[in-house]
């Protein structure tokens, strides 16, 4: 199989709480993401952990900012994005206008257009149709 | 019970969240002589461990940072003999029934961009937030070769803005907080038991020699663990470690299973 490549650098994000319906202890969301660097040849650094009590995802807003225009931001998963729309959205948009594309491992998904940002959304709307 | 060296150390950890001391010589040269014999398992050449930057390939340090964390944490020896070398002050901080996490291996080689542990506390992570860090570096280490702290106080005004200030980020406050950043002056041989719940961290080694150090919790096993449901637990990331002879004896009969 050809493995697309990806001229920006790749940087990683993890929570060490649940995100979405999923807990993964952080040695073994490292083994996936190291796996995942060394698949497109890139030198795998630790990533910076999200604060478990932070109400805003500071860590993540601190590493999209630190970005370039086409740099690779990878996560675990789209539900690592912020449950808070607003913030979502907000964080959303600044991906959208750096031009970073935006790895989700569980998903199998690279957000790289407004559309994929869009069905993002999307998943996240269907999932709040079925909250209890 | 009064003890005059524990108050003046009570004293000071209340005061600035750290205490510095001096490990047990015999036991530390012990630890230093496993540490260098395993570090040159890989490269294949001695060296001063201070040089490693000019003995070793410092893209893969990543590799070497691995190699040793498995190698000292085959089985409990090391961490044995870490204990032995500090166990008055952990035993001043968290008593002496005792659970240990893993020792973790820092390396910072001048210039590694790859190896920087921004601005953090131990329980951004879900950590207990009753546990203590014990602290030490393989040389001479100051500035930012060494890694620095804030005090607890202000630890706690920049944790609010952490937890609640939508328009700051670790940039920002990097910036803001940059001059109130203590940096940690430490010899070989001295250590360093600390509050992980202050902030600390280390930013790119711009000195000329590189540091390895090691980085150790340890927890009263009775103490309370994070209320995130993670694997921040005994078990899964503190390993038992010593007791006493009623946790012994509530461990060998299941007095505990009458109250299920």
């Amino acid at each position: 199989m050809k493995i697309k490549k990806y001229s920006g650098k790749f940087v990683s994000y993890i929570q060490n709480s649940q995100f979405g319906m999923y807990y993964l202890p952080a040695r073994y969301q490292y083994v996936i993401l190291r796996n995942y660097f060394e698949k497109f040849n890139k030198i795998f650094i630790l990533p910076q952990v999200e604060p478990v009590f932070s109400k805003t995802q500071i860590r993540l807003r601190s590493i999209i900012k630190s970005l370039k225009h086409n740099d690779n931001l990878i996560l675990m998963s789209v539900y690592n994005l912020p449950n808070n729309k607003k913030l979502r959205i907000k964080i959303l948009d600044n991906l959208k206008k750096k031009k970073i594309n935006v790895h989700f491992l569980f998903e199998n998904l690279v957000a790289t257009s407004n559309l994929e940002f869009k069905n993002i959304e999307t998943f996240f709307k269907f999932n709040s149709f079925l909250e209890k | 019970m009064k003890n005059k060296d524990y108050e003046i150390f009570n004293k000071e950890f209340l005061k600035k969240g750290y205490f510095k001391f001096k490990l047990d010589r015999l036991v530390f040269k012990r630890i230093n002589q496993i540490f260098k014999d395993i570090v040159y398992k890989k490269t294949d050449k001695k060296f001063q461990l201070k040089n490693f930057h000019k003995n070793y390939d410092v893209k893969k340090v990543n590799e070497m940072r691995l190699f040793l964390f498995s190698e000292i944490n085959k089985d409990m020896k090391f961490r044995e003999l870490i204990f032995k070398s500090a166990s008055k002050y952990i035993d001043y901080t968290v008593g002496s029934e005792i659970c240990c996490g893993d020792a973790n291996v820092s390396i910072q080689c001048p210039g590694d961009q790859t190896s920087i542990l921004q601005l953090h506390t131990d329980f951004f992570s879900g950590e207990s937030l009753f546990q203590i860090n014990v602290w030490f570096p393989f040389m001479d280490v100051k500035k930012t070769q060494s890694m620095f702290v804030m005090s607890p106080a202000l630890s706690l005004e920049v944790l609010e803005e952490i937890k609640e200030n939508e328009n700051t980020n670790f940039q920002k406050l990097d910036k803001k907080y940059i001059k109130k950043m203590k940096w940690v002056e430490a010899k070989f041989g001295e250590a360093l038991v600390f509050s992980p719940n202050i902030l600390h961290g280390n930013v790119v080694n711009e000195e000329k020699d590189t540091r390895f150090s090691i980085n150790i919790r340890f927890k009263n096993i009775y103490s309370p663990q994070t209320k995130i449901e993670n694997e921040k637990k005994i078990g899964s990331f503190y390993k038992p470690f010593a007791f006493k002879s009623v946790t012994n004896f509530n461990l060998k009969y299941n007095f505990t299973e009458l109250f299920k």
